[in-house]
């Protein structure tokens, strides 16, 4: 009798190798899912459009323009939103040209182009663009040209893939 | 005492797999949140660049987005016989929407245009200010490649796209 109340804290050693076999396979899934690409940065609620295009991001400036306001690489910079259909409210936008924005792509232009390493000075002159489907284009315009002032001429226009 | 050690020396002692567990524990998670669901593509398009026309210098194709529809411009091609420029009003009044467009109608006429001129990959669009993001995607997915009878994934027409602002 008292041998058996000493047998009763025994545990059977735990068998993890189902588990580990679940583990590998969920691993194995998520390393071939894994993109190295970069990813649209966004800034509010931002729905992209829909596309029939295949082609990735670039590593590039991610500008991103939402019902919020605009942003640069994630960093909001100007929250105001823009007033449909005629863009950026008057003060934030002058003939055309948003100047905090000029500011900022200059500086990166600037410092891009003394970067020596090769993939910096191949991303000088491109954005990613991240808008919001339903901004009027009147937004994207007043980006687009000061981007286009800027020294950034080749745009890429991010958009949720899948479209038929 | 030889017996013993042998004995002892065959005996495999248990995989630690403690380590690994703890490995693939972090990963997991990592590669969870790093997980895209929902694919991240991209359009290319440029800003138009100052400069004076040659004379024999083909002029793109130009399409204007307006809330009335597209307008299709082939400078040139006037004079070919089928010349598919001109207006292509919106499917439904008022162009509320990106469906209320008739993309299939200006791939058609860009494919014509693609036959006329195979060299040619540039387009240039012309959105109003009032034309919402989405319809210009839709208009770049549209001029990007010829219409198929299973959807537009067919041959490359005019994937160098330029945007400039519509008229007034």
């Amino acid at each position: 009798m008292r041998a058996r109340a000493h047998r009763l804290p025994t545990y059977a050693p735990l068998a993890i190798t189902s588990m580990m076999d679940l583990l590998t396979i969920v691993l194995v899934f998520l390393l071939q899912n894994f993109e190295t690409t970069p990813s649209a940065e966004t800034f509010g609620p931002v729905e992209l459009p829909t596309s029939t295009s295949e082609e990735p991001l670039i590593v590039a400036v991610t500008l991103t323009v939402s019902r919020e306001g605009l942003a640069v690489d994630g960093v909001p910079l100007l929250q105001v939103a823009p007033s449909v259909p005629n863009g950026w409210p008057p003060g934030v936008v002058r003939e055309g040209i948003l100047p905090d924005l000029a500011a900022l792509l200059q500086a990166r232009r600037s410092a891009a182009e003394g970067n020596a390493d090769p993939e910096d000075v191949d991303m000088v002159g491109q954005i990613n663009l991240v808008a919001d489907r339903g901004i009027p284009y009147a937004a994207l315009r007043d980006v687009l040209s000061t981007a286009s002032r800027s020294g950034f001429t080749r745009f890429r226009f991010a958009t949720a893939g899948g479209a038929q | 005492m030889r017996e013993r050690r042998r004995s002892r020396m065959t005996e495999g002692a248990d995989l630690d797999l403690l380590p690994v567990m703890n490995l693939i524990s972090l990963l997991i998670p990592f590669l969870l949140t790093a997980t895209q669901f929902v694919s991240t593509t991209s359009v290319a398009a440029t800003a138009p660049t100052a400069g004076v026309a040659k004379s024999e210098e083909v002029v793109p194709p130009r399409v204007s987005i307006s809330r009335k529809g597209f307008d299709l411009a082939l400078v040139g091609l006037e004079d070919r016989p089928g010349y598919p420029g001109g207006v292509i009003p919106c499917l439904t009044a008022g162009c509320e929407n990106r469906d209320a467009y008739d993309y299939d109608a200006l791939a058609d006429r860009l494919a014509w245009a693609k036959l006329q001129r195979p060299d040619t990959v540039d387009v240039i669009l012309m959105p109003q200010p009032d034309v919402v993001y989405e319809v210009l995607i839709g208009t770049m997915d549209a001029a990007r490649s010829m219409p198929t009878a299973g959807g537009r994934a067919g041959a490359v027409m005019f994937p160098v796209v330029s945007i400039v602002a519509g008229k007034p």
